[in-house]
């Protein structure tokens, strides 16, 4: 039956493109895994986890692309969106009683390796990133790192293109500012 | 919409923080391989504690439905009083009850009211 799944699976396809789902997401998957990074504000393990929920909401069916936008919007909005959920559900996750629920997630480990690979720009960055408030700090990672438009980001966020623009410029002063810091 | 030339300095960082973590991503078949394995498992857990949560509502219900005292036998119609009834004897009602005599006083009438129901 799980076989039978699979098969069904692989051969969905985008009704827009004729091609299959999974060779879509594939092709976007380095830039989602980004994407991800930044809405679990770089939590490595958490970014995987919101990347294969989303994969598997994706290629279920429970969620479809409705050709509404461009399909790289569509599938950061479910990113996101998943991210969100994954953080509500946090506390119920986090009480003992029901740690057994979801397997056991490892506290995301930073390698000697990894920080050798973090250049000191990308360091400077991620922490001023951090510290923006997390709609400007999604604007301006949709915008300069994944190189939307802040129209296709405000419909990511599911905001209006004015209140995008807002957070846009806000976000830009801020991070200026936190990174003279 | 395009950028002013001043965020090219912006621009190039996030540029060069999005080639480190592409350096880093995890295979897209690594991470489709674990999601049907991992949701299936997370999937079989949470639907066995939502039949134990439904199994312990249950035999809540069926305790409480068991322990409730019995109802006793239901009372007529014609012996249900009113719950505010009492508010109906209004003080000096029995003065007004019946209309004094010439030469009655309205004390006696009073007295000859006494133990009439108020209704």
């Amino acid at each position: 039956m799980h076989d039978r799944r699979q098969r069904t699976v692989r051969g969905r396809r985008n009704p827009m493109t004729g091609e299959p789902l999974e060779q879509r997401l594939e092709a976007l998957h380095p830039a989602s895994f980004g994407w991800a990074l930044g809405c679990c504000r770089w939590d490595r393990e958490e970014a995987e986890e919101v990347l294969q929920t989303t994969y598997l909401k994706i290629l279920d069916g429970r969620a479809r692309f409705d050709e509404r936008s461009s399909f790289k919007t569509w599938l950061f909005a479910v990113i996101r969106r998943t991210a969100e959920e994954r953080r509500r559900g946090r506390w119920l996750r986090s009480l003992a009683a029901l740690r057994w629920l979801d397997d056991p997630v490892p506290a995301p480990v930073s390698t000697p390796e990894a920080r050798l690979d973090a250049s000191e720009t990308s360091r400077v960055l991620r922490s001023a990133l951090q510290a923006l408030p997390a709609r400007q700090r999604e604007v301006l990672h949709l915008v300069f790192y994944q190189d939307l438009t802040v129209e296709e980001a405000a419909r990511v966020l599911g905001i209006s293109v004015g209140s995008a623009r807002t957070h846009y410029h806000r976000g830009k002063a801020a991070l200026a500012r936190e990174v003279r810091r | 919409m395009t950028r002013p030339d001043d965020d090219r300095d912006l621009a190039a960082a996030f540029s060069a923080l999005r080639r480190e973590e592409e350096r880093r991503c995890p295979a897209f078949s690594e991470i489709r391989r674990r999601a049907p394995m991992r949701s299936q498992r997370t999937e079989h857990r949470r639907s066995l504690v939502a039949a134990a949560a439904m199994g312990i509502v249950l035999a809540f219900l069926a305790a409480w439905i068991g322990l409730r005292p019995p109802r006793g036998p239901v009372p007529s119609i014609a012996e249900w009083r009113s719950p505010t009834g009492f508010l109906l004897a209004t003080p000096g009602r029995e003065i007004l009850a019946a209309p004094s005599g010439l030469h009655r006083s309205v004390l006696d009438v009073a007295s000859s009211n006494k133990g009439r129901s108020p209704s």
